[in-house]
């Protein structure tokens, strides 16, 4: 009994001194390390070298000093500096090159050493046997990195080989952050007297009055793309619980959703909302540049996207158009389908690097220094060009509900922000008072789109991620089932798959095939073409995972 | 005797450099000209055929992360086989060859019309204004002209505003199969025209002017002596530039048709280079393998054509290019 005490107290104790460390230090001290074996942040004694690639992207930002370059990013000087990490670029090139030079470079023998890669690059790299077991070096992680990196320690032990080998480091994302949301001009609702459409006929008849009353001839905001980060048609089929290219659940056994009679309904519906007109005549030849160019030119009145949608497009457009943000409407009984899981990207060692531990330690050092005192832009620091960018997958719903948790004491933002809070959220808050006024008057303050959009994005009630969370608590979703990388049918004939998918569904919306007597040949085809093979294929891995 | 002429042209410095060249007259005196050549062939063999060898990775899973040109697993004829038992692929060569074949007539015939009607202008700075207009799309790239085109042609756009002014329906340009294989190449024309026509033009130039005075003396008119002088005289140069465009037969200009196309043209407007591209681009491990291996076939086929031109040409009329 004693000893149980005892323990508790213990774990309390390491508990709180973890929290407390990593809330507040700017400085990692000797007692914040994970492992006092391995120093997350320890100097060599001599020049570690490391070689990097990159996938060269300007920054805009313009309180960097126009001399930095990727080479001279206060970044790179503290990694020489304070832990003698010398990181030196093999080559920089636009994201359209990155592949072939990589490619090429492997060719090569100036090989790098460090790399940042996605999904398919990860497997490629793993099958080859290129790749670094980095499972000691986990041990190098910083507090904040440990918290951050298992958040969902499912992803780590996802990454595991048979061997219980980890080979890379990856950037995962909060599921929460891919739940779509409707944003909707809320002026137009309220001059013609109608309520937030929570169904599809709800949202027809919206569309309807929209365009006789309002002229929107695109009055949902669609472009040609299936798939992508905002204004494609994948979101919009979750209306009716379908999602392309995932596979759900349904007696035991792994469908593609592409399949299935929810997303023959969802065709038929939108071939509907077509005919009337209620989306753009041409928008299969629509694309995101053009759909945005409608919104803006009041054309549109409703879109489903990502929880950053105020942020873009939508926050340059909020003086002159009211948007506001509700949950998707759904079709009775209709769940629509979400990720289980997201790794944005794989951070990884090549075999011929020395030390791994070097990769954990300077994305400990990205954690430790992002915006901190000496690396904010006006320093010469760039963010983006860091090359181990690394953040908190779950740092959107910390910033609400932390931001929340300081509205009930400080409605106004009157005081300061609490000092434990990212640099982000401190400046939302010292913006918040202007906010609070702009919602009165809009012009009794001089509109600030980028904080402006953040604050109704991410921090509010009436904002998109509180939409999430609300769609969260109401159960309004299921998780898509499969999550490992693509099977070997999937990479084969993944490309003419979704072909014929997404030639079948514009086709099917602009009224080009009679959806009834077309869906059974189009799911026959769907299957000879591979998808029979990649369903098979799908769910051996779901009845192993099931049986592990 | 051509040497000769070469040095007196040369100066004061003439008897010490004929001199010196002499050394080099060793096999007919031609053995300057071949040094003079070295610099030309050492760069095409490095940068035109030694890339070749890499040719290789069409026959292996070759994709990234793979170390070097041996060390991949060798597949045979495996990449050839996965592109054409792809659906549709047959369609994509249709389409290819419709799209290119068309652009590569269209591309020399438009062109050299305008260099003959601009070569008829008599005013000679409005014939530079011309010039120049139809020459600047060419420097334009299809990142910024197929926004434009797709501005254009949309339901809403110009084109569409026109048409209905004058009381007429509105046409789904870029959504019907064969107005868009009219635009991609017409478009592609209208930006290209302007690169064969200063060649057709610089050409013309070289036409001996004394065959026009004779013509114009023995009464041709304006026609006849573009029909009997100036298009004969060209003809070398309308008959290399066809040759070289032949090659091109399999080549439908990727950039172009990948921004403006949609899913509901794959059928007319989807041409080799877009559809491999849409199988092999995420997931295909071997995907350099496959994509090498059909730009080898295209290379193959259009090495062919361009050997069955040369010969035909050669044959039919004994004119040899090369």
């Amino acid at each position: 009994m004693k000893s149980k005490f005892i323990a508790m107290v213990l774990t309390a104790i390491s508990l709180a001194s973890f929290s407390l460390s990593s809330c507040t230090s700017s400085t990692p001290k000797e007692e914040d390390y994970y492992d006092p074996e391995h120093k997350p942040f320890g100097k060599y004694d001599e020049v570690v070298k490391v070689k990097g690639v990159m996938e060269f992207l300007a920054h805009n930002d313009s309180r960097v000093p126009s001399d930095v370059t990727p080479e001279t990013n206060v970044f790179i000087k503290k990694l020489k500096e304070d832990m003698n990490i010398q990181w030196d670029y093999l080559w920089k090139v636009p994201s359209t090159q990155y592949e072939n030079r990589l490619t090429a470079t492997m060719l090569g023998k100036q090989q790098p050493n460090i790399l940042k890669l996605n999904g398919s690059q990860y497997q490629q790299f793993l099958k080859k046997g290129l790749l670094k077991d980095l499972t000691e070096t986990y041990k190098y992680a910083s507090p904040k990195t440990k918290a951050f990196l298992f958040r969902d320690p499912e992803v780590i032990e996802s990454l595991k080989t048979e061997d219980g080998k980890i080979y890379a480091i990856p950037q995962y994302e909060n599921i929460d952050l891919s739940v779509p949301v409707m944003y909707y001009r809320a002026d137009w609702l309220k001059k013609n007297n109608l309520s937030v459409p929570s169904t599809p006929e709800e949202l027809t008849n919206v569309l309807r009055v929209f365009k006789e009353k309002e002229n929107a001839t695109s009055g949902l905001g669609l472009s040609k793309s299936m798939v992508g980060s905002y204004l494609t048609l994948d979101r919009y089929l979750q209306v009716f619980g379908a999602n392309p290219f995932s596979w759900i659940e349904r007696d035991g056994k792994l469908i593609a959703s592409e399949t299935t009679d929810e997303t023959k309904n969802a065709l038929k519906y939108y071939n509907s909302l077509y005919k009337e007109g209620l989306i753009a005549t041409d928008y299969a030849a629509t694309d995101v540049s053009m759909a945005e160019t409608a919104i803006k030119s009041n054309k549109t009145g409703i879109i489903f996207g990502p929880w950053w949608q105020y942020e873009y497009p939508l926050a340059d457009l909020l003086p002159t158009q009211d948007w506001a943000c509700a949950p998707i409407p759904l079709n009775t009984g209709a769940k629509f389908i979400v990720p289980k899981q997201e790794i944005s990207a794989y951070y990884v060692c090549l075999d011929n690097f020395s030390h791994p531990e070097v990769l954990m330690k300077m994305i400990n050092a990205y954690i430790e220094w992002d915006g901190k005192e000496g690396c904010k832009p006006e320093d010469g620091y760039v963010w983006s060009w860091c090359p181990t960018q690394f953040h908190d997958p779950y740092e959107v719903d910390t910033q609400y509900h932390q931001f929340q948790e300081q509205i009930k004491i400080d409605p106004k933002a009157e005081n300061a922000a609490p000092e434990e809070w990212t640099n982000h959220l401190k400046n939302l808050w010292k913006v918040y008072p202007d906010f609070l006024e702009w919602k009165e008057d809009h012009g009794a303050v001089k509109f600030q789109a980028n904080w402006f959009a953040n604050i109704l994005g991410r921090l509010t009630n009436e904002g998109a991620w509180k939409v999430i969370l609300d769609s969260k608590e109401t159960n309004r979703w299921i998780y898509e089932e499969y999550y490992d990388l693509p099977t070997k049918s999937q990479k084969l004939f993944g490309g003419q798959i979704s072909t014929h998918v997404e030639e079948y569904f514009v086709k099917a919306i602009m009224g080009e095939v009679n959806i009834d007597d077309t869906w059974g040949s189009y799911v026959k085809e769907w299957g000879s073409l591979g998808g029979s093979k990649c369903e098979t294929e799908v769910n051996e891995w779901y009845t192993a995972k099931k049986s592990a | 005797m051509e040497k000769e002429t070469a040095l007196e042209l040369s100066g004061a410095e003439q008897p010490k450099k004929k001199k010196k060249l002499k050394s080099f007259d060793k096999k007919n005196g031609q053995l300057i000209w071949w040094l003079m050549l070295l610099p030309g062939l050492i760069f095409t063999l490095i940068f035109r055929y030694g890339p070749m060898f890499g040719v290789i990775i069409s026959f292996q899973e070759f994709g990234l992360g793979s170390t070097s040109f041996f060390g991949n697993e060798w597949v045979g004829f495996d990449n050839f086989t996965y592109a054409f038992q792809l659906k549709a692929f047959g369609q994509s060569i249709v389409n290819t060859l419709i799209i290119a074949g068309s652009k590569t007539v269209l591309g020399i015939v438009v062109p050299l019309i305008l260099a003959l009607l601009i070569n008829e202008v008599g005013s000679k700075w409005f014939a530079k204004i011309v010039q120049t207009t139809y020459f600047l799309p060419f420097f334009l790239s299809w990142v910024i002209l197929g926004g434009i085109f797709n501005q254009m042609f949309s339901y809403n756009g110009i084109i569409n505003t026109l048409i209905s002014l004058f009381g007429q329906e509105k046409i789904l340009f870029m959504l019907d199969n064969n107005w868009f294989r009219a635009i991609i190449i017409i478009s592609d024309i209208w930006k290209g025209m302007g690169y064969n026509m200063i060649i057709f033009l610089a050409a013309i130039t070289g036409v001996d002017m004394s065959l026009h005075e004779a013509a114009e003396i023995d009464g041709a008119n304006r026609l006849q002596r573009v029909w009997h002088i100036t298009l004969p005289g060209i003809l070398p140069t309308v008959a290399l530039l066809s040759t070289l465009a032949i090659s091109g037969i399999l080549n439908g200009n990727f950039d172009q048709v990948y921004i403006m196309y949609n899913p509901m043209v794959y059928k007319g407007g989807d041409i080799i280079d877009t559809f491999i591209f849409r199988q092999i681009s995420d997931n295909l491990d071997n995907g350099m393998g496959v994509s090498s291996a059909v730009g080898l076939m295209k290379s193959f086929v259009g090495s062919i054509l361009v050997g069955g031109t040369y010969y035909f040409a050669y044959k039919k009329f004994g004119y040899r290019i090369f």
